[in-house]
């Protein structure tokens, strides 16, 4: 237990706050997977904001799996656009359970569909079992360039989750979001289960914003269909 | 130079993972051969895991914690352990009413 106490404290202070909510990602691929993904993000607040992201990915061999994004956004008021283009690539560095601590690398391009505005992103993943618990964390550095950006500079960002492996169906887990302006904390619910034949993850969390910069409440959804 | 002191830490590692127990489990025919290892309490061992077949597999179980595949024809390394004494399932998840499997641990 305290080495969660201390994954926690660690990646607080890491990061100086919270990336936004999305989702946590572990250090693993899986040859030869073909992987259909829907996940979104509604936050809630005196504006509300809503991200959906559709991406098909591929597990191109036991080391790099590589994923396409397409990103739409919808805020108050305003219709539902496609924001954003994505291509994500995931390595597995360590065999799980190889070593003390199972270790990978996420690296993500995005575009903007409007305008030159592009973000690229990239950083360590990090998992550790112990008995039925397992932390993960995710160090992330964000850079923006592009002739249109309004900001400039890195941005760290991270999320960390501590799971309680209760059954294949239904895991229950602890998540925290923070980037350098806010931070976000809830409880999610995570499974698998099968469609057909075809085995399908989900998740679900509602999290509460621990700043005044943060929304108040955030909710977040993805399912994941996976062919072979 | 974090970056050098964890990859010399993850040397050193493999090194040590090297010297772990070996257990041999093959897929034949959509079942597991061995369809039962036994392995000692407390010990982190290596399971080096051959798809005999054509089509590939995925070994998996909540259990153990691993979802793996193995492609055919091929063979991977799956690490379970230090487990405490008991029963461990795993099945095939493309082949589950055949490919079943356990882990008694002592």
């Amino acid at each position: 237990m305290k080495f969660f106490i201390w994954g926690f404290c660690v990646l607080f202070i890491s990061t100086n706050a919270v990336a936004g909510v999305d989702k946590v990602y572990y250090p693993y691929v899986h040859e030869g997977e073909l992987e259909i993904e829907s996940r979104a993000v509604h936050k809630f607040d005196d504006e509300d904001k809503h991200k959906i992201r559709l991406g098909v990915g591929y597990g191109v061999n036991s080391f790099w799996f590589v994923e396409g994004y397409v990103i739409g956004e919808q805020e108050t008021g305003e219709s539902f656009d496609i924001s954003d283009v994505e291509i994500e690539s995931k390595f597995q560095f360590t065999e799980q359970g190889q070593y003390w601590l199972d270790v990978g690398l996420l690296i993500e391009l995005e575009k903007s569909m409007d305008g030159d505005v592009w973000e690229i992103k990239g950083g360590p993943l990090f998992q550790k079992q112990i008995k039925d618990w397992v932390i993960t964390t995710n160090f992330l550095v964000e850079k923006k360039f592009g002739s249109d950006i309004s900001t400039r500079g890195v941005e760290l960002l991270g999320a960390a989750q501590l799971k309680y492996r209760l059954s294949p169906g239904l895991e229950p887990a602890l998540e925290y979001y923070g980037d350098e302006e806010t931070h976000s904390i809830g409880l999610a619910m995570l499974g698998k289960t099968r469609w057909g034949s075809t085995p399908v993850k989900w998740e679900l969390g509602g999290y509460a914003g621990l700043n005044d910069d943060t929304p108040d409440f955030t909710l977040r959804w993805l399912m994941e269909w996976e062919f072979y | 130079m974090k970056y050098l002191i964890f990859m010399i830490f993850i040397s050193f590692s493999g090194l040590v993972a090297a010297e772990l127990p070996i257990y041999e489990l093959s897929i034949k025919d959509h079942r597991f051969q061995p369809d039962t290892i036994e392995i000692p309490a407390g010990t982190k061992v290596k399971l080096l895991v051959k798809n005999l077949d054509a089509t590939p597999e995925e070994f998996e179980s909540h259990e153990l914690n691993r979802e793996k595949i193995i492609p055919g024809n091929s063979e991977v390394k799956i690490f379970i352990g230090p487990l405490d004494p008991g029963e461990y399932g795993f099945f095939g998840e493309f082949n589950e009413a055949t490919a079943q499997g356990k882990i008694i641990v002592k």
